[in-house]
């Protein structure tokens, strides 16, 4: 005998596009594979939602949905946008709500994507869209961790049973294992799935600690300055988000310098105060303020303008194929997670990294 | 010294194949799964002192039965190992009972001071669950 519910399941995790069942309270009670894939959820996480959980806030998705369970008719809506920090940039969508033939307050929502339009965007954007980059790293994580998880222990076991002298090349294998391993750990920070924890902190404190950790860790010699105003209030940020930004924008001044002459290598850190400055926010497109100032300034020579316009694109570098790249990326990701800003000042004398951040008051 | 078994879920054969002969070297006895059937047998049969798992397994995700396993074995130890690094994955794992998430590629040597770690964790509980007993 075949399980009558079992087929339902399989009938539905093999349609190939999204699709959602709730009930009249709107709770999420069943999704196929392709509405996991698209929400980035299990069905287990999904379950315990409601479907204005995972649709964007204010969405007429949403209202499409209020109106079925209403008055018990079809409703469609055509290029919705779904996109949400847990999903990801779902543009374009076809959403289409129904009830349920003959179960009661039982409601089937229906996504279909732009197949082709979704196609050519990839193609066109390809790298330099940080959402293909959000898919490409769960993809990478998973197929190049395990094959890593091999030879880094096959070298392990190998090292175990050599003379100490005899180790040298293991050690490489080790190494430049964990040097892949750091590259798909940083890649992941692109995969938008978990949103961001903002706190109130004091900028001052990650700054210095990160003036610390940079001037102990550089083998030449830099001075980094700091020109503080010390009336500001607290941002509001992930601290160890934004010592991960301040180190990468450090590590670049300082790899900068390398390819100068100058003598007097400086770094200057400052903050300020400044009223009037808004921007609209992403998803719920209100305004907000971003009054917090910070600025890491160089003397080194600039960036080349040939790529200066794509810097905050991954793999884009002025240093040699292979030498990072990720870098000023990774803080153009974490600065949008703030609902930040950052500018790009640059010229021969040197470049400025202008970061906006919202504040406490 | 320890005449300990380890159960090693695990799908992907090199990994399989390099800690399975680490732990062997170190004393233990290993027995394998390579999916979430097998590993449920194992656990059913009461086999091993100590599980190592994968979680993205070709029958399944191990959060699916992970639960289940600490429930009926309450006293085995669980290391979750996984490709999955995210926060989310570790949560899920010490939320559902799991002793500790290693995320791939991972340290032998640090794996082999979880498993010493936790056999020796295990001990208490099992006494204290003797005097219960009384």
């Amino acid at each position: 005998m075949i399980n009558n519910i079992n087929i339902h399941k399989h009938v539905l995790n093999s349609i190939t596009f999204p699709v959602i069942i709730i009930d009249d309270l709107k709770n999420i009670k069943m999704v196929n594979s392709a509405a996991e894939a698209f929400f980035k959820s299990s069905l287990k996480v999904l379950a315990e939602k409601k479907i204005q959980d995972i649709f964007p806030f204010s969405s007429p998705a949403l209202f499409l949905v209020d109106s079925c369970i209403k008055t018990g008719s079809i409703y469609k809506e055509y290029k919705v946008d779904l996109s949400t920090p847990m999903s990801g940039i779902h543009k374009d969508i076809d959403i289409e709500v129904t009830p349920v033939t003959d179960l009661k307050k039982i409601f089937q929502i229906t996504l279909i994507e732009d197949y082709h339009e979704k196609k050519l965007l990839m193609q066109n954007e390809n790298i330099k869209n940080t959402t293909s980059m959000s898919n490409m790293s769960q993809i990478l994580a998973h197929e190049i961790k395990n094959p890593l998880a091999g030879i880094r222990g096959a070298a392990q076991i190998i090292e175990k049973k050599f003379d100490y002298d005899d180790t040298v090349m293991t050690e490489v294998i080790i190494n430049e294992v964990d040097r892949i391993k750091r590259l798909i750990d940083n890649l992941q920070i692109f995969d938008s799935s978990s949103p961001i924890d903002l706190n109130p902190i004091n900028i001052h404190s990650v700054l210095r600690h990160v003036r610390e950790v940079m001037i102990n860790s550089s083998k030449n010699k830099v001075r980094i300055t700091e020109n503080f105003d010390p009336s500001i209030p607290k941002i509001i940020g992930n601290k160890d988000q934004l010592i991960q930004v301040f180190i990468n924008l450090i590590k670049n001044s300082i790899e900068a310098f390398e390819n100068t002459s100058n003598s007097l290598n400086e770094i200057n850190l400052s903050t300020s105060y400044e009223y009037g400055f808004t921007v609209k926010e992403k998803f719920t497109h209100k305004n907000i303020k971003l009054p917090i100032r910070i600025s890491v300034k160089d003397n080194g020579p600039g960036i080349p303008s040939s790529i200066s316009e794509e810097i905050f694109q991954p793999f884009v570098s002025s240093k040699k194929i292979g030498q990072g790249g990720l870098g000023l990326s990774i803080v153009s990701k974490i600065i949008s997670d703030h609902n930040g800003t950052i500018e790009l000042e640059t010229n021969k004398n040197g470049t400025n990294f202008i970061i906006r951040l919202m504040s406490e008051f | 010294m320890s005449n300990k078994t380890i159960i090693l879920t695990e799908d992907d054969e090199s990994i399989k194949l390099v800690t399975s002969s680490y732990l062997q070297d170190l004393g233990y006895e290993v027995i394998m799964a390579s999916n979430l059937r097998q590993l449920w047998k194992l656990i059913e049969d009461n086999k091993g002192d100590i599980l190592i798992t994968d979680v993205m397994l070709p029958d399944g995700e191990l959060f699916d039965i992970l639960p289940q396993i600490t429930e009926l074995r309450e006293d085995l130890p669980v290391i979750v190992v996984s490709a999955k690094n995210n926060l989310q994955t570790a949560i899920s794992a010490t939320k559902q009972g799991a002793y500790e998430y290693l995320p791939k590629p991972f340290d032998l040597d640090e794996l082999q001071n979880l498993v010493k770690k936790a056999l020796e964790r295990k001990k208490p509980q099992k006494i204290n669950q003797k005097f219960k007993r009384k």
